[in-house]
């Protein structure tokens, strides 16, 4: 589970090969214009989740790198909080007509609690 | 909600329009049915909603800008919570629910033949008639134009 802004957002735990703390890593560094992030000699390209869910970024970000679809992607997000087991039975797909675009940012939908969470695509982001 | 009187109908309010479906199209109604908003939607998806292990699409037809032949200015006034119930229809083997406030069977209605009877501000395309109940004019919506319109296939994708 992780928080963008005020929502909080299921990532699949196999799709995180690394989570990135920019104040633990000595050489990791953004670079806007390319929407990239520098770390350990190696570029990701950087998905700006804050940005399509509509909220901004808070004081401190740590960094999701995924394996997607098409490789490697990093997500900044404000925090990650915990993981949970959710039996894939109980996630339902999103219906694909849904989405204004072809590539989308997530996937899936599961009961947590008394709230609904969205899982997100991983496979999507790259 | 399900079952009652084949040719039944369900009405309900869309800002300041009296609309009903037909009943037979109808699977239930939700209350308070937990949106949860989906970036990168179209604008008139309000999100999805757990329904029985489905992520069921919900739509908001007051932010469907082709549903309307005038801008719905001021019919959902900012900070005001969407409507409160969760129409669930059935199209072809899709399921969809349609947000909606007051939601109740019409019972008492009668057509309204006149050609020049005066829609409001739905656009005639999306009804197949028009009604008299209680005073007031019920747009008849057509499920086999407006859903499809939505961008729901009749079939899974």
């Amino acid at each position: 589970m992780v928080s963008v802004g005020t929502g909080r957002y299921a990532v699949a735990a196999d799709a995180v090969s690394r989570i990135m703390d920019p104040a633990q890593e000595a050489d990791f560094r953004r670079e806007a214009p390319a929407a990239e992030a520098v770390c350990g000699g190696a570029r990701f390209p950087v998905v700006d989740l804050h940005s399509a869910v509509g909220q901004t970024p808070g004081p401190s970000c740590v960094y999701l790198v995924l394996e997607g679809g098409g490789g490697r992607v990093v997500v900044p997000v404000d925090s990650a909080e915990a993981i949970r087991e959710v039996p894939a039975a109980s996630i339902a797909p999103l219906p694909s007509f849904i989405f204004a675009r072809d590539r989308r940012l997530f996937r899936g939908l599961f009961s947590d609690g008394r709230e609904s969470r969205l899982l997100l695509d991983e496979g999507g982001l790259s | 909600m399900t079952g009652g009187p084949a040719r039944g109908l369900i009405a309900f309010r869309v800002g300041a329009t009296r609309a009903a479906l037909p009943l037979a199209c109808v699977r239930e109604v939700v209350q308070n049915p937990g949106v949860v908003p989906v970036p990168g939607s179209h604008p008139h998806v309000a999100g999805v909603a757990l329904n029985r292990g489905v992520a069921l699409p919900v739509y908001d037809l007051l932010e469907f800008a082709p549903f309307w032949s005038s801008p719905a200015i001021g019919e959902r006034p900012g900070g005001r919570p969407a409507p409160p119930h969760l129409i669930v229809c059935g199209f072809g083997e899709v399921l969809l629910g349609v947000l909606g406030d007051q939601v109740d069977l019409l019972e008492d209605h009668a057509p309204l033949d006149d050609p020049a009877s005066d829609p409001g501000r739905v656009r005639r395309e999306y009804l197949s008639g028009l009604l008299r109940s209680g005073g007031e004019v019920v747009a008849l919506l057509d499920p086999e134009r407006l859903f499809p319109s939505l961008g729901v296939p009749a079939e899974r994708t």
